[in-house]
């Protein structure tokens, strides 16, 4: 296995399993309390160790606790705030209700925190309830930095159960040490040098892991911390390898396994048919997540217990007390930040392939879609189009007139986006890499020389993307006047940003490889990708003066990499199993703020079958972001390359994205202002309703709409939930009713997906299929009303200029739309929106009233006029 | 398990069913535009807002009432006319607005409303042949030459849907809103999903061209006589491009240009026609075969190909083009290597000749596929390999022009 597992990694098995009672005892008599912060001291009795403790309250019902080292020999590493917090958190007011030695209590707003002092442990209680516990099961452990000895021997407070006794063997050592002078004393607990098959990371400075238990008493389902190809539900990983965040370039990734791929979002949330409550590790480097849920049973209570552990860094925790879904996602937007809205075309479906070979082709291609009438809004052009992966240059032979046929997709208003990855080639006669060495741009290894490694173009450099002059630098590189023939409708794509370094340990670069201000690749390996992003789209951003929303899709991400835009799940496969995971994956990439996300439509490897494919399109038009992506050793799989009948569903469902986009654009707009979720798991929806927790095989689009994609080979009937009691749903294509609170089997065929507007909800359509979103710019909107059973619905409209950034300075226009007492108002909420929309609504479809109109009568300023039914 | 899914007869209480008014107002339901943005104020007020009251019953206000009759009359298969009085009660916000729509007629959305406007005034007596004349130009606006007759209203002034025999009153045909199920009442707008839109212009002796009918006013000049393009609809500034070059296509306001496709088309005419006299070599050649000729094509019209070799470079890579025998690939010193040598017709009739040349060498192809080859044959004045692509590995794609494809 070229990645590893948990035993393969020292400090997993130093932190996985303590047996000893916690060793941590608060010195309560140190507190100091300034408004907002309660501070403390750790002591560990057995080595000694001594921590300090800040717990902070923080506005809208958070809270952050923060440990690091009371005097580190050296700095510990911590993410600059700007980079994944947006800012300094709000602080909220504490009020300390009762201290003695053996424990403090604090409350703020519905907050309650007691903070026993031996064995230290926290306990949270929201409104009475306890629901959050750190340290109850002693597991805290913060390996403090002691500088390497000469033996490299160290003494460990751990011991390990004898369960797992046969850990204590040596690891393997085989394979070529590349360091001749690597301690190999420690490789048992691999504290300092570690090897992993024949890469040796040297660990200069030893020990630094950090690790703590964090309990949720009362709840049995968690959710979050992507990205894993697995369930919804995060499962229990009791004797099993614990969940891993360490983005990596994992082809073809097997589905249902806990392994770590391109990016991480550490926030979990916990939830219950009363409470859900969130944490978010605040923590860059390699994590492993152990969860232990317990079902309630006559001898205790149901509770999910987690033990979280990282690498390097600090210990720095954000409590989100919700109390309902809603309000963790808005809680963890305030922190990290929500998704830009994005430009318009970006919604629509975008066309990719490993590698459209050159301008006729990218021709042919575009103009295969109008010719068979299918909508498509942006091509895109894969690492083959550079001059010898040369990125920012073009493949002169065959992209001759780049910036012509740039141009010819712009005259139809379409666009284009480039590969744009962050090695950067070593060749004397490339611009990037003389001016990048020249000032000293790229990441350096142990030795504090540019670290050289091998990717697409051979031998490359990585440029350092943490250093802020290094993504200046980038973000000058994407101007119109330095990336030659690119034009403002050329986007940009960021891959192999985990980073992906052939030959290197885990596909990527060595944990001792030195960055900006001498932090370790370690310390901040999953905020890589996320740097780059940002780069790219401050450039993008730059290009136009600050005036068009910039685009650029990312394969790494962390959490806040929502603001800088899309992601995707990197190299999945075309099977049946992939587009299943997709669901699990996506809602979990939605509650964790990366809301624009997809998943490469038929599978990037192998090739699809027709069903496949066309289950696959159906399925992904409801995802938020649209691309059909493939790898050049596939066959070609344009929509039209298909069966007939295939080809007729899939520009039926391409047809119905584009047809839905004045509801899709609604909720990124809503999306941005709040935060949470563009599709959403039923429980979001209905948080009381336990039959929704474990669903993952259908979705919300938003509050209105409920998707069951067809995902199974061959089927004619497909059993969906349609959750609630008091809710009645309409299925979209006939309008049949249903009630809520049922499972019934929907009878399917290849054209049909089951998919039902919620009774209560009014969605805005556009129903002209035009060629891409640029021609729609002017067509009419339909308004479908589905009313519930008191014959009440409601919906809203967002609309504006749909590409630049004036909607900031209040250029928008937000409709409201109630039906009640038989009456339709259309009214403007957001009095601050002030621009005048290019179309208006032309058809109004009543879905499930009783009542036969006769007549319609439009108020409009005062005057009324009739139309017939 | 399916046996569990209790359905509890919902069937009886689809009575709430019925996707009950398609009812459609053709204003701007977004209509601050009327407002200009010195007036923020008002807007926030209640009465800016739109209602739609659905009447339940028949007991309208008179002067409702009144409006209804207008309205029914006109959807009851009279021919556009109204009183003159009745302009301002009908339509009244549209009217009062219509002045300041014309200023800023670039943001009218093309629609009913607009297209009622434009109707003339007429004499309720006005002979209804008159007024064909009149709208006939209207109705048959992206019509097929064929079909122009059934667009025309019958004495009734009814129009029927194609394929679903609906009937429709006249004045719905091309306004803008899709009412035949079929799709057929819109052939010159884009109202309608699956439509299609034949040009104005078409080239004489070739086949009727159309465009699918969403590509009706989207600012892109399909057609080359611009009637695609009627209602002057151009894309949002941003997107417009400079005049100063030209690109794969012209964006509205457009320009006729049906000349260069007259002057392309007559020169493929040209190559087509003295093709077709070269082809008697082609057939010739296989004259001695017997009844293997068919393998080459009706009469034996490729064998000749088979008996020659093309030899081109394509971005450094040498091949040798052998139809029917084999081909080959080669790049620098590197070994030859073969990209199929065992024909077989895709297809070898209507004017479309590809020939598959299969079994080529397989390493190092993903799936455990080979190597293969299509050579597309097409009409040419002598014997021309033009392009040799692999647009996915393995697979190769030639064009062949020869007098035997003409």
């Amino acid at each position: 296995m070229p990645f590893k597992s948990w035993r393969d990694s020292g400090f997993c098995r130093r932190q996985r399993y303590i047996d000893l009672p916690s060793l941590y005892t608060a010195t309560l008599d140190s507190t100091t309390t300034e408004d907002d912060t309660l501070g403390f001291a750790l002591h560990n009795t057995g080595n000694d160790h001594h921590l300090q403790v800040e717990l902070t309250g923080l506005q809208h019902n958070c809270a952050r606790l923060k440990i690091n080292e009371r005097q580190p020999v050296k700095p510990r590493y911590e993410i600059p705030v700007g980079d994944v917090l947006v800012q300094h958190p709000q602080k909220n007011k504490l009020n300390t209700l009762n201290r003695d030695e053996s424990s403090v209590t604090i409350t703020m707003n519905d907050v309650q925190a007691v903070i026993h002092a031996h064995p230290f442990q926290i306990e949270f209680t929201y409104q009475d309830t306890n629901v959050i516990n750190m340290n109850a099961r002693g597991l805290l452990n913060f390996e403090c930095l002691q500088g390497k000895t000469h033996s490299g021997k160290v003494k460990h407070k751990t011991t390990h159960s004898s369960m797992y006794e046969p850990l204590r063997k040596k690891p393997r050592t085989t394979g070529n040490q590349q360091s001749q002078d690597v301690d190999t004393d420690d490789t048992e607990l691999g504290e300092f040098a570690e090897s992993f098959g024949s890469f040796t990371d040297t660990n200069p400075n030893g020990p630094s892991s950090v690790g703590v238990d964090v309990d949720f008493p009362g709840f049995t389902h968690v959710y979050g911390i992507p990205e894993h190809a697995e369930s919804l539900c995060l499962k229990s990983t009791r004797n099993k390898e614990p969940y891993r965040l360490f983005n990596l370039d994992v082809y073809g990734y097997e589905t249902h396994s806990p392994q770590s791929l391109y990016g991480s979002v550490p926030l979990m949330i916990a939830h219950s048919e009363e409470q859900t409550v969130g944490m978010f590790w605040h923590n860059a480097s390699d994590t492993w997540i152990d969860i232990d849920i317990q079902e309630s049973d006559k001898k205790q209570k149901a509770q999910t217990n987690t033990h979280w552990f990282s690498e390097s860094g600090v210990i720095d925790i954000f409590l989100l007390f919700g109390p309902t879904p809603e309000d963790v996602f808005s809680q963890y937007g305030l922190l990290t930040g929500t998704t830009p809205l994005p430009p318009l075309f970006a919604l629509g479906y975008h066309q990719s392939r490993w590698n459209y070979k050159d301008e006729d082709d990218v021709r042919k291609v575009d103009s295969g879609f109008d010719t068979h009438g299918i909508p498509y809004d942006v091509l895109w052009l894969d690492i083959e189009h550079t001059d010898k992966k040369k990125y920012f240059t073009w493949d002169k032979i065959n992209f001759p007139n780049a910036r012509k046929m740039i141009e010819d997709l712009s005259a139809k208003g379409r666009k284009m986006v480039t590969i744009v990855d962050p090695h950067i080639k070593q060749d004397e006669d490339y611009t990037i890499y003389k001016e990048a060495s020249q000032r000293n741009y790229f990441v350096k290894n142990k030795d504090s020389i540019p670290y050289e490694g091998k990717c697409w173009p051979g031998l490359s450099h990585w440029l350092d993307f943490t250093n802020p002059e290094v993504r200046q630098y980038w973000s000058s590189k994407c101007g119109i006047d330095q990336y030659k023939e690119s034009t403002e409708d050329l986007y940009i794509w960021n891959d192999m940003n985990e980073p992906s370094v052939f030959e290197g340990p885990e596909t990527t670069l060595y944990k001792d490889c030195i960055h900006h201000k001498g932090w370790e690749h370690r310390d901040l390996h999953n905020t890589y990708g996320m740097y780059q992003h940002m780069a790219t789209n401050q450039g993008l951003l730059a290009r136009s003066g600050g005036k068009k929303r910039p685009f650029v899709l990312s394969r790494s991400f962390f959490a806040g990499s929502q603001r800088w835009g899309a992601v995707w799940t990197g190299d999945n496969v075309a099977t049946w199993e992939h587009l299943q995971i997709t669901v699990p994956m996506l809602l979990t990439l939605n509650i964790t703020g990366m809301t624009f996300s997809g998943a490469d439509i038929g599978g990037f490897a192998k090739n699809p079958t027709p069903e496949l494919l066309t289950r696959w399109y159906q399925t992904a038009a409801f995802q938020p972001f649209f691309r059909g992506h493939s790898s050049h050793k596939t066959e070609r799989r344009e929509p039209w390359l298909q069966p007939e009948e295939n080809i007729k569903i899939t520009r039926d469902a391409i047809c119905m994205r584009y047809s839905w986009l004045p509801y899709w654009y609604t909720l990124f707009y809503h999306g941005e202002v709040k935060g949470g979720p563009l599709i959403k798991p039923l429980w979001v929806a209905f948080p009381r309703d336990k039959v929704t927790f474990d669903a993952d095989d259908c979705f919300m689009l938003g509050s209105a709409v409920l998707v069951h994609p067809v995902m199974e080979e061959g089927v004619s009937e497909i059993s969906v939930l349609l959750p609630g009691k008091e809710e009645v749903w309409y299925d979209v294509d006939d309008h049949k009713l249903y009630v809520g609170a049922e499972t019934y089997a929907i009878p399917v065929t290849l054209s049909k997906i089951p998919i039902f507007q919620r009774g209560g909800y009014i969605i805005p359509r556009r129903d002209r299929a035009r060629s891409s979103t640029a021609h729609s710019w002017a067509d009419p909107y339909t308004l479908i009303v589905c009313v519930n059973k008191q014959i009440f619905a409601k919906g809203d409209l967002y609309v504006d200029d749909f590409q630049t950034l004036n909607y900031k300075n209040g250029e928008y226009c937000h409709r409201e739309f109630i039906f009640e007492n038989a009456t339709l108002t259309n009214r403007n909420c957001d009095t601050s929106g002030v621009y005048e929309p290019k179309a208006g609504v032309k058809e109004v479809i009543i879905v499930g009233s009783s009542l036969k109109p006769t007549s319609a009568i439009i108020h409009w300023q005062n005057q009324a006029q009739v139309e017939e039914t | 398990m399916k046996k569990l899914l209790r359905k509890r007869g919902i069937w009886k209480l689809f009575i709430l069913l019925g996707c009950v008014a398609i009812v459609y107002f053709s204003f701007q339901i977004l209509s601050i535009r009327v407002l200009s943005t010195h007036h923020r104020k008002e807007r926030e007020s209640a009465h800016h807002n739109t209602e739609v009251d659905l009447e339940t019953d028949s007991k309208l206000p008179e002067k409702k009432k009144y409006l209804l009759d207008q309205n029914i009359h006109a959807r009851s298969g009279k021919l556009p006319h109204e009183p003159s009085d009745s302009k301002k009660l009908r339509f009244t916000p549209k009217v009062n607005r219509a002045s300041k729509l014309r200023q800023v007629s670039q943001k009218v959305p093309i629609g009913k409303f607009q297209a009622r406007v434009e109707e003339p005034v007429e004499d309720p007596q006005v002979d209804v042949e008159q007024i064909k004349a009149k709208w006939s130009l209207h109705w048959t606006r992206g019509v097929q030459d064929i079909h122009q007759s059934l667009y025309l209203p019958d004495r009734e002034g009814l129009f029927t849907c194609l394929k679903t025999k609906k009937k429709l009153p006249a004045s719905q045909i091309n306004d803008d809103y899709c009412d035949c199920p079929d799709s057929s009442d819109e052939p010159g707008t884009s109202a309608c999903p699956n439509g299609r839109f034949y040009c104005r212009f078409q080239l004489p002796g070739s086949p009727p061209q159309s465009i699918p009918s969403s590509r009706v006013n989207d600012g892109i000049c399909d057609c080359c006589d611009t009637s695609d393009e009627w209602a002057n609809v151009t894309l949002d500034n941003d997107l417009k491009l400079p005049d100063s070059k030209t690109y794969a296509v012209y964006q509205a306001p457009c320009h006729n240009h049906c000349d260069l496709l007259l002057k392309t088309k007559g020169a493929q005419d040209k190559v087509q026609a003295l093709g077709a006299r070269l082809k008697h070599k082609y057939l010739q050649a296989a004259g001695q075969l017997g009844k293997e000729r068919e393998t080459y094509g009706a009469n034996g019209v490729f064998y000749l190909l088979s008996q020659g070799c093309a030899n081109v470079v394509m971005s450094g890579y040498k091949y040798n083009i052998c139809p029917f025998k084999k081909i080959t690939q080669q790049h620098g010193s590197e070994p030859t290597v073969n990209l199929g040598e065992k024909p077989s017709w895709i297809q070898v009739h209507s004017g479309i000749y590809q020939l598959l040349m299969s079994d080529g060498a397989g390493f190092p192809c993903p799936n455990g596929l080979k190597r293969s080859t299509v050579i597309t044959f097409q009409c040419g004045l002598q014997d021309q390999v033009t392009s040799v692509q692999e647009n996915e590995r393995c697979k190769y794609e030639v064009i062949y022009l020869t007098p035997a494809a003409c």
